[in-house]
C-alpha cells in the first residue's frame, strides 16, 4: 500500500490571471449573458416540444408508464437542464421533480404511478407559459417536494 | 466575486473540455464560454467520447455533467483521477448536475471533483468558480483509497470566536435528501 501524498500541482487556470491584457470579468458575464439569451427562442422550442411529450404519458396505463420510466426521467432531466435559461424556471424545477421522483420509485421498489402523474398533470397545468404567478409556482413546487419526501426522495 | 474589480481576466488561452449528452445543454454552456473569450472549447457529447480527447490533450479545465445515459460525469471523474500518468490527472474538474443532494455532492467531492455547480449554468455562477480555482491552488491528495483535491476543510487554528465551518457542513446533513443551494454546495469543497 503507497502512502498518500499530499502535493500543489500546476494551477493551471493561473495563467487566465496574468497580465493585463484582458477583460473585466463583469464585462465577460454581460456577454455570456447575451449570447445566452440569443438562445432563448431555440430552448423554449424544445422545452416546449418536450413538455408535449412528457404530458403525452399522463394517460397511459400504469405498466406503460413503467416501462416508459427511463426515457421518461431522461426527457424530464434534458427540460431541468435548460428550462430556466429560457425563463422557465417552473417548468424546469416540475421536470427535475419527475426524474427525482422516477429514480426514488425505482430504487425504492414501490413504483406509485399517481405520483408521477401528479408530477405530470403538475407540468401539464405550470405549461411553458411564463404568465404562472410566482405564488403559485412556489406553493405547487412546494407540495410535490413534499410529496416526493413521503417516499424519500434525495433532491 | 472573488477577483478584485479592477482585476482583469484572459481565457484567450484556456483550454476547456466540456462534456454533456444534452445538445441544448451543451450549447448554453459553450455561449458561456464563447462569452468569455474561450477561444475553442472541445465538446462531446459522451464520456466515452471524451476520453479519446483526455488521452492526447491537456486541458486547463473539464467541464462534464453528471448525469449522462452509460457513463456518467461521477465515472468519467473517477476515470480522470485515475490515470496518474495522464495529463489531465489533476485538471480541475467542475461537474455540471440538476441534483444538489448532498448524496449527490459528496459522491462528486469523492470521486475527486473540484466542485459542483446547479444546472442550468449561469454565466456569473461559473465566472465565480472559473475565478475560485485560478486563485486557490488547493492541495491534490493521492492515495490507494482517493485521488483527488484535498476534500479536508482549512486546518489551520480558528482565532477565537469563529465557529468551525465543519459545523455548518455537518448540518446539512441532518436532511440528506434536500436539494442543497449553490453555496450549500461550495461549502462542502472547502
Amino acid at each position: 500500500m503507497a502512502a498518500p501524498q499530499a502535493f500543489i500541482p500546476r494551477n493551471r487556470l493561473a495563467a487566465a490571471l496574468a497580465g493585463s491584457h484582458g477583460d473585466a470579468p463583469a464585462d465577460l458575464v454581460a456577454e455570456a449573458n447575451r449570447l445566452v439569451a440569443e438562445k432563448s427562442n431555440t430552448i423554449r422550442a424544445f422545452v416546449t416540444e418536450a413538455v408535449a411529450r412528457i404530458v403525452a404519458q399522463e394517460r397511459c396505463d400504469d405498466d406503460v408508464l413503467f416501462a416508459r420510466c427511463d426515457s421518461l426521467s431522461g426527457e424530464a432531466l434534458d427540460v431541468a437542464d435548460v428550462a430556466a435559461a429560457a425563463g422557465l424556471e417552473a417548468a424546469g424545477e416540475i421536470a427535475r421533480g419527475i426524474a427525482v421522483a422516477v429514480q426514488a420509485l425505482r430504487e425504492s421498489g414501490a413504483w406509485r404511478p399517481e405520483a408521477v402523474r401528479l408530477h405530470i398533470a403538475a407540468l401539464r397545468a405550470i405549461g411553458t407559459s411564463e404568465a404562472t404567478s410566482a405564488q403559485a409556482a412556489s406553493t405547487l413546487l412546494a407540495e410535490l417536494c413534499a410529496l416526493r419526501a413521503t417516499f424519500g426522495a434525495a433532491e | 466575486m472573488i477577483l478584485q474589480p479592477s482585476g482583469r481576466l484572459n481565457l484567450r488561452k484556456t483550454r476547456i473540455l466540456l462534456v454533456d449528452d444534452n445538445p441544448h445543454s451543451l450549447d448554453l454552456v459553450l455561449q458561456v464560454l464563447l462569452g468569455f473569450r474561450v477561444p475553442q472549447p472541445r465538446c462531446c457529447a459522451s464520456a466515452e467520447e471524451s476520453r479519446g480527447l483526455l488521452e492526447f490533450e491537456s486541458f486547463d479545465l473539464i467541464l462534464a455533467d453528471c448525469e449522462m445515459p452509460n457513463e456518467d460525469g461521477l465515472s468519467l471523474t473517477r476515470y480522470v483521477r485515475s490515470r496518474r500518468d495522464q495529463l489531465n490527472f489533476t485538471a480541475p474538474i467542475v461537474l455540471m448536475s440538476g441534483s444538489t443532494s448532498f448524496q449527490r455532492i459528496s459522491a462528486a467531492r469523492d470521486a475527486g471533483a473540484n466542485m459542483v455547480v446547479r444546472k442550468p449554468i449561469s454565466p456569473g455562477v461559473l465566472m465565480d468558480r472559473i475565478l475560485w480555482l485560478a486563485r486557490v491552488s488547493r492541495p491534490f491528495i493521492t492515495s490507494d483509497a482517493y485521488c483527488g483535491p484535498d476534500r479536508r476543510f482549512k486546518s489551520h487554528i480558528l482565532p477565537p470566536g469563529v465557529e468551525e465551518r465543519r459545523a455548518e457542513a455537518l448540518a446539512l446533513t441532518a436532511s440528506p435528501e434536500r436539494a442543497l443551494s449553490q453555496t450549500e454546495v461550495d461549502s462542502l469543497f472547502g
